[in-house]
């Protein structure tokens, strides 16, 4: 088997530590030793780790915790687990506030400089359409929600377009028609998905998708004629004399390039997985896109030879920019919709994955009870018990582990025993059976 | 008070260790200064250990399996980042965009993408064995699991990588 990447790893000058890298480690590692000092990183890292669950809040209240409730209790303390859950969420949805208020909020402090940050909110608007085909499809739409989408969509749009002023005011042109060429391929995109659901919605949505489509046709062709005029710019600037201006209009055109490819193999890549679950045509057209973005590739690449850089940086936005549309088709060709619930005492957990063209379908279902009694001394038992069924269509790997963490400071004894398929671990005094309850599914958006 | 022998015998495993175990997390976040971060991290907690007076037989299993449970921590929380936002940082959003940089990007990308198909665990173990070249004992001991598990795993993962290569 061709584990060559490996090989080709080892060889990135970043994959050795630097000198200077080490030393300063080893400064800070130093420091460490000698005194109390704590790195902020580990800092937060103990304290995450060494959160309890405590149950002296529960006694004489409830005597049995459905066991979904403990195990997001758990995950909601430990780990990100609820973040993740929400990434999929829409408007409407209990966690959709986590969404947009934590995660989104935690993207923007993580993007460093304007460019980072336009790239962002052109994501986010996307994200935005993407809501709102989501809820179109299901029928949820409606005009308070469509009218609250279109707003947000509006403000993130605005943002990109004032960035791109930004640019343009200090002469920055490729910088400038970097990002509107990457705006203007998200808006046609969804143009396109946009109308392909206004066929298939219901008369009441029809209207919905309707008006959104034509926001986002209006901001397209303002984006494509700015795009437009912005190359231009660039190219007027390849003919400017300055050896710096010339030097990095170059280096931008092979930035431009090779990020080119990188779109256009994770695209190929993402066809050769999702083959199975994509319709034909789906697939044909995405191909043929990739096909044109591999020779926009190889003009650009002729144009940098040629000298003539300016036209090379275009071209390589171009493919990119026909690269992302084959992206954008087939993660619309196939919607997975990734439910999971917490029913009701006692508690069932059912995951239910399902693809608008009933090629994937995935149906887990696990019941569990926990019992928990706490005497009035505050003390203790908690007992646990879980049951997994699934059914699918695709493969699949389910991992179950359990989470079981504590500590107890009295004398009288911890037990902790956790069972499963493979191994059975017995241990006393404040055992640590490591797991979580975790939940992986793969979801394109 | 801890003698200074213990402290310089822990630097000297510094000395030893750091630039393999950076070298392991940059093939896992694909990032200089995380990577760097989280080998700090990686000598920080595992001194931690060794001045509580608890001991240590093998430095090198040990100082891996506080490295890994590092990486899957880390990788749970940034579970947010989209991929592709990912892809496109590497080899496009770097400070100095020269050749180098791009083709960097280029086989970052071919590595996240084949880690795609495996699980977190599958992911250390990979990496472990063909980056690290640790024998499986060792791995068992990082990991903490049984040797035989890990046979287990990396079969696994390797038909997974295997399927899609």
């Amino acid at each position: 088997m061709n584990l060559n990447f490996f090989e080709k790893f080892k060889n990135l000058p970043e994959a050795k530590l630097s000198k200077e890298s080490k030393s300063r480690i080893r400064e800070n590692l130093v420091n460490f030793m000698q005194g109390d000092v704590r790195a902020p990183e580990t800092r937060r890292l103990i304290s995450e780790r060494s959160k309890k669950f405590s149950l002296e809040g529960l006694i004489g209240s409830l005597r049995i915790i459905p066991m979904p409730i403990i195990a997001l209790l758990i995950a909601l303390s430990l780990s990100g687990g609820v973040s993740f859950a929400a990434e999929n969420s829409l408007p409407g949805d209990a966690l959709y506030p986590i969404k947009v208020g934590v995660n989104e909020q935690v993207r923007g402090a993580l993007a460093f400089g304007a460019k980072a940050k336009a790239k962002l909110d052109t994501q986010l608007a996307a994200r935005r359409l993407e809501e709102a085909e989501q809820l179109s499809a299901k029928t949820r739409m409606d005009a308070d929600v469509r009218e609250r989408i279109e707003a947000n969509f509006k403000a993130h749009a605005e943002r990109v377009e004032a960035r791109i002023a930004e640019f343009e005011e200090k002469d920055d042109f490729t910088s400038a028609a970097d990002i509107a060429s990457r705006f203007e391929a998200s808006l046609r995109a969804h143009e396109q998905i946009l109308e392909r659901l206004q066929a298939s919605v219901d008369e009441s949505i029809k209207f919905h998708v309707n008006t959104l489509k034509g926001s986002v046709e209006a901001r397209g062709k303002t984006a494509a004629e700015k795009r437009t005029k912005l190359e231009s710019d660039v190219v007027k600037k390849g003919a400017d004399e300055d050896v710096k201006v010339k030097a990095k209009i170059e280096v931008e055109a092979r930035g431009g390039i090779n990020a080119a490819k990188n779109v256009i193999a994770s695209v190929k890549s993402q066809l050769e997985r999702k083959q199975d679950s994509l319709d034909v045509e789906a697939i044909a057209d995405a191909e043929a896109r990739v096909s044109t973005a591999e020779s926009l590739v190889v003009q650009a690449e002729a144009k940098l030879e040629a000298e003539a850089k300016a036209e090379a940086f275009n071209l390589a936005n171009q493919a990119i920019r026909v690269a992302n549309e084959a992206r954008a088709l087939i993660n619309a060709s196939i919607k997975i919709d990734t439910r999971v619930r917490f029913l009701g005492p006692p508690g069932i957990i059912e995951i239910r994955i399902n693809s608008n063209n009933g090629k994937i379908k995935t149906e887990v279902r696990t019941e569990g009870e926990a019992e928990v009694e706490v005497d009035s001394d505050g003390d203790a038992e908690v007992e646990t018990e879980s049951d997994t069924e699934f059914e699918s269509e695709t493969e699949i790997e389910i991992e179950a582990e359990s989470d079981t963490r504590g500590k107890s400071n009295s004398e009288a004894k911890s037990q902790a025993k956790a069972e499963s398929n493979n191994e059975t671990k017995t241990e006393s005094d404040s055992a640590e059976a490591e797991a979580e309850v975790e939940v992986e599914a793969e979801v394109s958006l | 008070m801890l003698s200074n022998d213990k402290k310089s015998e822990f630097l000297e495993a510094y000395e030893l260790y750091a630039d393999a175990l950076y070298k392991h997390c940059y093939f896992r976040v694909y990032e200089k200064s995380r990577a760097e971060e989280l080998t700090q991290e990686t000598f920080m907690r595992a001194w931690q250990y060794v001045s509580e007076g608890k001991e240590v037989k093998n430095m090198r299993a040990f100082l891996y399996r506080v490295l890994t449970n590092l990486i899957i921590d880390d990788s749970r929380k940034r579970k947010e980042q989209s991929l592709d936002y990912l892809i496109e940082e590497v080899g496009f959003n770097l400070p100095d965009r020269g050749d180098k940089k791009a083709e960097a990007g280029a086989v970052l990308s071919e590595i996240k993408d084949k880690m795609l198909r495996l699980n977190k665990w599958e992911r250390e173990i990979i990496t472990l064995r063909y980056l690290d070249g640790l024998e499986p004992k060792d791995i068992a001991e990082a990991l903490d699991i049984s040797p035989n598990n890990v046979s287990v795993k990396l079969n696994r993962a390797i038909k997974k990588l295997r399927k899609y290569m």
